[in-house]
């Protein structure tokens, strides 16, 4: 499926990233590199309770002092608020015969299941996660728009290779040798999905997500690599799948989207879809517990309070080693991969005498 | 005459604007460079010929509708 931005999405993206590396230096600023909490932020443990409301109201106090800060913020207040519809414009201006190739690329070795009955939970209807216009699924392409446009083009070009050298990581860090059944929770456009097919290339892959279009991405992904991926519109927490029957159940950057109470409910569905034996992944965010209070003031300041990721915090906080083994695994260990210790990845196993 | 046509609570939406803006001049900026590289590149263009030219009918019309599109994208910015 081959495309070009076209000038005014090629200028614009340019323009984004640019932006995001000028601004960004205003970090430096002692004002803001200063930023100091409390010890009590610095490697809070996971699971405990700590004012967060007011400790961002106090810093915020400070900081708007800060002429770097007020700077900064507006800049990445608005790359927030326009990166959603920058890629949008980008996509409209792009030959119309890009829809049809769209609608073909459908066509091909892995399939899509939707479900047109399934009721969309309230915390992920109509919310704009990182305050993306459009969310997941607001807009026909959206799948493309996301997955391409933002993911690829605007995120992608700043970080060179990471990205997906981040999701080799984590695919290769399952606690399972040669999974014959993979089961991937919240595929999007299907990044992790790639990762997981090249990691283990004899593995029979299913990957879930509830958007419609974000699967469509993942559909004409997997068909592009002329894989046999069976791509499933469903909730995470409410599968409706028969318990027991994969070697890996896995998800990749979807836990920090999930309020607390759907997390737990998630990690139990993982666990009754596991075979006895079978392995848990999940790769997510960094926790605070692994944070200095600095970072920890940072990665709130930036996700929770203004970036439209509403349940970071309680993600960020959430001692996911107690939840994986309350659902019933075990051997669960929790750490970052790699020289950035990123991403985190909670690894453990279903009991193979369950 | 009058000062503080724009009230203390509008400024965020002006800093707001202030970038929508710079993103369209950046924007015109790359095409512009890139149309003087192709059109002389192909010896399209002598070296006056931008600077003294007047547009027809059409070509107003064309400016017109992207102007008001630019504008449209800045006063986004102000009334948020
Ligand atoms: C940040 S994206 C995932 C990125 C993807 N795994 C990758 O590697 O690029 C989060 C995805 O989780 C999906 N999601 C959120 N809550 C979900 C739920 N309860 N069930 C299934 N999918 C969910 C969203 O629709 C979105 O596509």
């Amino acid at each position: 499926m081959g495309y070009q931005v076209q000038q005014r999405g090629r200028a614009s993206i340019d323009f984004l990233t640019d932006l995001r590396r000028c601004s960004n230096r205003l970090e430096a600023d002692p004002a803001i590199a200063g930023i100091n909490p409390g010890a009590i932020f610095d490697h809070p443990q996971a699971g405990t309770k700590l004012d967060f409301v007011s400790m961002q109201t106090k810093t915020l106090r400070l900081l708007s002092d800060s002429e770097a800060f007020r700077v900064l913020r507006l800049c990445r207040e608005w790359m927030l608020a326009a990166h959603g519809r920058i890629a949008m414009e980008a996509f409209a201006e792009m030959p119309v015969a890009l829809s049809a190739e769209l609608d073909a690329a459908k066509s091909g070795s892995s399939t899509l299941q939707y479900a047109p009955d399934l009721t969309l939970p309230a915390y992920w209807d109509g919310y704009e996660f990182h305050r993306s216009s459009g969310g997941w699924d607001g807009h026909d392409y959206m799948g493309f728009v996301h997955g391409e446009l933002i993911h690829f083009h605007m995120v992608g070009r700043a970080l060179a290779g990471v990205l997906h050298a981040q999701r080799l990581a984590a695919a290769e860090a399952a606690l399972y040798d040669a999974p014959e059944r993979i089961l991937e929770m919240g595929c999007a456009s299907g990044q992790f999905t790639a990762a997981l097919a090249g990691t283990y290339p004899n593995a029979r892959i299913t990957a879930l997500d509830l958007s419609a279009r974000q699967l469509e991405q993942a559909l004409r992904r997997g068909n592009e690599q002329g894989a046999s991926w069976s791509l499933l519109q469903a909730a995470a927490e409410q599968t409706g799948l028969k318990a027991a029957q994969y070697d890996l159940v896995c998800s990749y950057a979807v836990f920090h989207e999930l309020p607390r109470a759907v997390a737990e409910q998630v990690m139990v569905e993982k666990f009754r879809l596991c075979k006895p034996g079978g392995a848990l992944l999940m790769a997510d965010v960094k926790p605070y517990s692994s944070l200095s209070a600095h970072e920890v003031w940072n990665a709130d300041f930036w996700n929770q309070v203004v970036g439209g990721d509403p349940h970071w915090r309680e993600y960020a906080m959430t001692d996911f080693i107690a939840l994986a083994e309350s659902a019933g695994f075990v051997n669960v260990v929790w750490q970052g991969l790699g020289q950035y210790h990123y991403p985190y990845v909670l690894t453990g196993r279903k009991p193979a005498s369950h | 005459m009058s000062a503080n046509r724009l009230k203390p609570e509008d400024i965020d939406k002006l800093g707001d604007a202030l970038i929508a803006l710079t993103h369209e001049v950046w924007v015109l900026r790359d095409r512009q460079k890139v149309l003087e590289r192709l059109l002389a590149d192909a010896g399209v263009l002598a070296p006056d010929a931008v600077q003294g030219f007047q547009p027809d009918d059409s070509l107003n019309a064309e400016l017109g509708a992207e102007r008001e599109a630019l504008i449209n994208n800045v006063l986004r910015a102000l009334s948020a």
